[in-house]
């Protein structure tokens, strides 16, 4: 005998009444809706280890990023019967079309084609096609909006359950003789499929077989059904070779908000009422209570008392057995929030959603990348979660060093676990990192581990690889840059080869200039298998050879946006170059610099970040830095280009014009001298240029003009205090001591 | 009989729909509550009853908003209304009452006046000094009533009360007691007593109620009408009603007026044209739905009397100038630039915008 269970995915009330169903039935065989290929993955269910949400993913072997998933939360009813079956000992049985002929089938039809990219594929999740919701219909007669209140009331949220399962079969199957919707070629092969799996199952003679599907398929699984149509139909499916793995899910994932197609509206409500079959409004409003109250709401015992009185009274003017997820939310609106529907959003990611990460036991078979990545994890002690977590690493310590390598590593193999984010500290021993790992990584992991099976060799050739074909210096930089955070000394040498010959071919100087940064951190800190520091040094002379020649007609005849961008990349190659201490090289550049500073073709940004560059380098010193400001903002320079000037000469702070009153004045006569017209012209510029300063900074000016600057005083006038040197001289004394500097008075 | 009354309670103004849904209504009702909650939530929605008497929607909106709302009062909770001015607060607070305790008559009007007295009792001060305190020489005020009948007691405008006298609220709410020091007893209430407090989002920050007698409330927030032809119902509705209040001779307005009435408040309203193309400013008024039905009765009223007899353009400019420009100095520069960037370009509202422009 065969009993056939129609479900919905993912429902705490469905899961509940399978599993009383099984336990009455004891059936000896299980028929699930699950492609075959999920089959020997099953008997994990039941492991300790294993914690929901979980999903299993099938991949085509040979191109891992056409996947199909299939998650399972811990109120699934497919998660709960797996469970009961292993533990039971009743064997299972995967009967939905492989994923073999599925993957294949796609292929076939152009309109798939394009869903298939998406990791997400919910299509065989779903109980009904997504154009109607033949729960729709039963809603409409029954007085609901929706079909999905509909089903949350009638199924998910009633006490009694006894007949349950024959109700949704006879409804169903009155449903689907009466809307006759057409299926897709899909779904007629899938239910075809399921028949032949069940008519063999059948034959081979248990006696009490229980079938496990969506409650759309219900219906078709028995009757009149011609045993020759069916295989005419699965006649010569094409196929592909496919393979399968259990991967961590996540609440989040779960949600329909999240894209996937047989999702539900919150996973917490579901999570919530699976776990507490006893009174789950009062603890629902209490958790509530308390997520609110974290946040710094008003939520009171007593405000909880009374939101689930309001609930209650709701639920018993709407009708329903016991308030939902509606009439609990209104509540707590009502009564928490003053109406205002806005702090409900606190609730969305700890409450409604939920922020589980699914485990696995170790041992599963897993792809040996992963593996790798998960042996990684552990060794360094970076937990993958699900919510979004912090991480800041200390480079100066090894352990800080070897989790900065390890993630740069993930980052070149373009497995987006973390983010890095700017260091708030200025100094370079810092990295700060986000972390969030997410269900469809496990993609990306499979997709990395065509290039190799430990996280070092496969990165170390993704990156070669990527780089190969193509000779863009910037794609080729940002590479360096990976391999040299992850410490890939192999692609590091590979990619110094690649920039070499770009370079070569390369008329971009902002490329080239842009490329030198990485280049000098090579060469001045090596990497760790030390790559030829010698052969990185002749690179980089070649580089700076090649920029200096270019630079000052790159920076003739260029617009604002352009002279932005270039006079950025020049300042990041003057801090290269000073790190880099190599005196012939900087010589070079400043005369370069020098001759920007006096050509009237070059666009007067540059010009005056040039006069900076070589003022801050003490090239120049303050009188001949005045100079060029004075000659800059001379009457006779157009007021516009006096004020580029100006932004460029200013450009990477201004500190120094706190300390020198002398440049402080020019730029205040000049800006005094202007007309009204010109400084209207010039005020947006100007505004810029000190915005881009700290707020100190900008304070301090200020406080320098409001006293009045006088051009001709020296700057130390205004140190000239009352010092009191006899209590003063310990505090200098203990100065002098720390920097190791002889005290004279 | 002396002459008729300009306006109607709802109770006597709907009383032949309440009498039909009480004799519909086999539901439980909460004690002395004339209907239960289901024919609460029906008279305020309207229904068509099963022996075909139709019953008229009072409120045009969400139905969840009008079923917290009637759940609230079912659980002996207060319940404050808020929202702009203009969104029907004062209006769905006397229908409730009407329709629980069939009297919408124990109304406290919250200004900034308000004294502690108008919230409990007063005293006839002419006995009270020649015989001192006695029950005989007390002036119940609507709470005192409400408490001892279990009825509804409305308290409009709760933010406009000082914050000190609002405080008496809380004893009443939470112990539902009011005490008579002076003659050593106390009212307790009644089962069926309960508040309905009607609050102007506006007025943020007056008056604010402390965190004790907020939490007394559940608060439901009515929304301005999310939709357009919605609004258009709800001003379509009232003015038919209204004109037919006020004996206004003038054919009903065609459905085209009210639809650009509405869609000039609403558009002004919200800052941006209807089609969500462009941005126009807002004039400091509140523009509620109350003032659109205002204007359109009023340009029925100048129809009928002055007029044609059918509304124009004309009989609707006046009102709506009037009710747009509430700023002397700011807000016709900002109709100005609506009529000419917006009404002017639109296909067939010429006659609203040569209308308007006559009068500003």
């Amino acid at each position: 005998m065969t009993t056939i269970f129609g479900i919905r995915h993912h429902g705490p009330g469905c899961a509940r009444s399978l599993l009383a169903a099984l336990e009455a039935l004891q059936p000896e065989l299980l028929l699930i809706e699950m492609p075959a290929e999920a089959e020997p993955l099953l008997v994990h269910a039941a492991h300790e280890a294993m914690k929901p949400p979980v999903a299993i993913l099938l991949h085509r072997s040979d191109l891992p990023e056409k996947a199909a998933f299939y998650p399972f939360a811990e109120f699934s009813p497919e998660w709960q019967s797996v469970r009961w079956a292993v533990q039971n000992g009743v064997p299972i049985r995967c009967f939905d079309l492989p994923s073999a002929h599925m993957f294949a089938l796609r292929d076939d039809s152009g309109e798939q084609e394009a869903e298939s990219e998406e990791p997400e594929e919910g299509k065989e999740e779903e109980v009904i096609p997504p154009q109607t919701d033949p729960f729709e219909w039963f809603a409409k007669a029954d007085g609901y909006t929706d079909g999905e209140r509909w089903w949350n009331d009638r199924v998910e949220e009633r006490r009694d359950q006894s007949d349950f399962f024959e109700a949704i079969l006879e409804a169903v199957t009155a449903l689907r003789g009466d809307l006759a919707i057409p299926e897709s070629r899909e779904t007629l092969l899938r239910e075809a499929w399921m028949r032949k799996c069940l008519r063999a199952a059948e034959k081979e003679g248990p006696e009490k077989i229980a079938v496990v599907c969506g409650a759309w398929h219900a219906p078709v699984l028995k009757g009149a059904f011609k045993v020759a149509d069916d295989n005419a139909l699965l006649k010569t499916l094409p196929k592909h070779k496919v393979a399968a793995t259990w991967i961590p899910w996540t609440d989040e994932r779960l949600a329909v908000a999240s894209g996937y197609a047989a999702g539900i509206r919150s996973p917490g409500w579901y999570a919530h009422l699976w776990r507490n079959e006893e009174d789950p409004i009062i603890s629902w409003l209490t958790r509530a209570a308390r997520v609110l109250r974290k946040e710094g709401q008003e939520a009171s015992s007593a405000s909880v008392i009374e939101a689930v009185r309001l609930a209650n009274s709701l639920a018993g003017m709407r009708g329903r057995p016991l308030p939902g997820l509606d009439e609990t939310l209104e509540s707590i609106q009502s009564v928490f929030c003053q109406g205002d529907p806005l702090p409900l959003d606190f609730l969305r990611a700890p409450l409604l959603i939920g922020t589980r990460l699914g485990q696995l036991p170790e041992g599963l078979p897993s792809l040996p990348l992963q593996q790798d990545i998960d042996a990684t994890q552990r060794k360094l002690r970076l937990k993958p979660a699900a919510s979004v977590t912090p991480v800041e690493l200390d480079l100066r310590e090894d352990g800080g060093r070897a989790r900065s390598i390890f993630l740069h590593r993930l980052l070149a193999l373009k497995i987006h676990w973390g983010r890095k984010e700017n260091a708030r500290t200025r100094g370079t021993f810092k990295e700060r990192w986000s972390l969030q790992w997410k269900p469809e990584l496990a993609v990306s992991v499979i997709d990395a581990s065509a290039f190799g099976n430990t996280i070092e060799t496969a990165a170390s050739r993704r990156l070669v690889n990527e780089v190969a074909g193509q000779a863009g210096l910037d794609a080729i930089t940002e590479r360096l840059d990976l391999a040299l955070l992850g410490a890939l000394p192999l692609a590091v040498e590979f990619l110094l080869r690649q920039l070499d010959a770009a370079a070569a071919t390369t008329h971009d100087i902002s490329e080239l200039l842009d490329a030198v940064p990485s280049l000098a951190r090579i060469s001045r800190y090596g990497d760790v298998r030390a790559t030829d520091a010698a052969a990185v040094s002749r690179l980089l002379a070649g580089f700076a050879a090649r920029i200096h020649a270019g630079l000052p007609a790159a920076a003739s005849g260029i617009d604002d946006d352009a002279a932005n961008q270039l006079s950025a990349s020049v300042r990041e190659f003057s801090a290269a170059l000073a790190m880099l201490e190599d005196t012939a090289i900087i010589e070079d550049f400043h005369a370069v610099l020098g001759k920007l500073t006096e050509s009237t073709q070059v666009h007067p940004k540059m010009r005056g970040h040039a006069v900076r560059l070589l003022r801050d380098a003490a090239h120049l010193d303050d009188e001949a830095a005045a100079r060029h400001l004075g000659f800059a903002l001379s009457p006779g320079m157009p007021a516009l280009a006096a004020a580029n000037w100006l932004e460029g000469f200013l450009q990477g702070g201004g500190s120094f014009l706190v300390h020198d009153r002398a440049l402080l004045g020019l730029v205040d006569s000049w800006l005094a001298s202007l007309d009204a017209d010109a400084f209207q012209t010039i005020l947006p510029l100007v505004r810029r240029t000190f915005g881009t300063f700290a707020p100190p900074e900008r304070s301090r000016i200020a406080a320098s003009v409001a006293q009045g600057i006088s051009a001709h005083a020296p700057a130390a006038a205004s140190v000239t205090s009352d010092l009191d040197l006899q209590r003063a001289l310990p505090a200098a004394a203990a100065v002098a001591k720390l920097l190791g500097l002889p005290l004279s008075l | 009989m002396s002459s008729p009354v300009l306006r109607q309670h709802a109770e006597t103004a709907f009383a032949a729909e309440l009498a039909a849904l009480a004799a519909h209504d086999e539901r439980p009702r909460p004690p002395r509550w004339k209907l239960s909650p289901w024919a609460v939530t029906d008279y305020l929605l309207g229904i068509t009853l099963k022996d075909g008497t139709v019953i008229t929607p009072k409120y045009v909106g969400d139905r969840r908003i009008i079923e917290i709302a009637v759940a609230t009062l079912a659980t002996d909770r207060a319940l404050l209304l808020l929202g702009v001015p203009g969104t029907a607060k004062s209006w769905v607070s006397e229908h409730l009452a009407a329709a629980i305790s069939g009297d919408s008559t124990l109304l406290i009007q919250g200004t900034a006046g308000t004294s502690e007295e108008a919230l409990r009792y007063n005293w006839n001060y002419a006995m009270l000094l020649a015989q001192g305190p006695s029950e005989a020489a007390l002036v119940p005020g609507p709470m005192f009533r409400a408490m001892k009948e279990g009825a509804l007691c409305r308290v409009e405008e709760l933010t406009r009360i000082p914050s000190d006298v609002q405080d008496t609220l809380i004893t009443m709410l939470s112990e539902k007691v009011l005490p008579i020091p002076e003659l050593a007893t106390e009212v307790q209430g009644t089962e069926g007593f309960n508040v309905i407090a009607t609050a102007n989002s506006r007025d943020r920050g007056v008056n604010e109620l402390s965190s004790a007698l907020q939490r007394r409330f559940n608060t439901v927030i009515l929304p301005l009408p999310s939709s357009l032809e919605d609004e258009v119902d709800i001003v379509r509705m009232r003015v038919a009603s209204m004109s037919k209040a006020l004996a206004l001779p003038a054919e009903p307005p065609a459905l085209e007026e009210i639809r650009r009435v509405v869609t000039i408040f609403r558009e002004l309203r919200s800052g941006a044209t209807e089609d969500g193309k462009a941005k126009v400013k807002s004039p400091s008024g509140t523009l509620s739905t109350a003032e659109a039905i205002s204007v359109v009765t009023n340009g029925l009223s100048l129809a009928a009397h002055f007029g044609s007899g059918t509304i124009s353009a004309h009989d609707l400019a006046s009102g709506m100038v009037g009710a747009i420009v509430k700023d002397p100095v700011q807000d016709p520069v900002v109709f100005k630039e609506y009529l000419e960037t917006v009404v002017k370009e639109r296909e067939g509202w010429k006659d609203l915008y040569r209308a308007c422009r006559e009068q500003i």
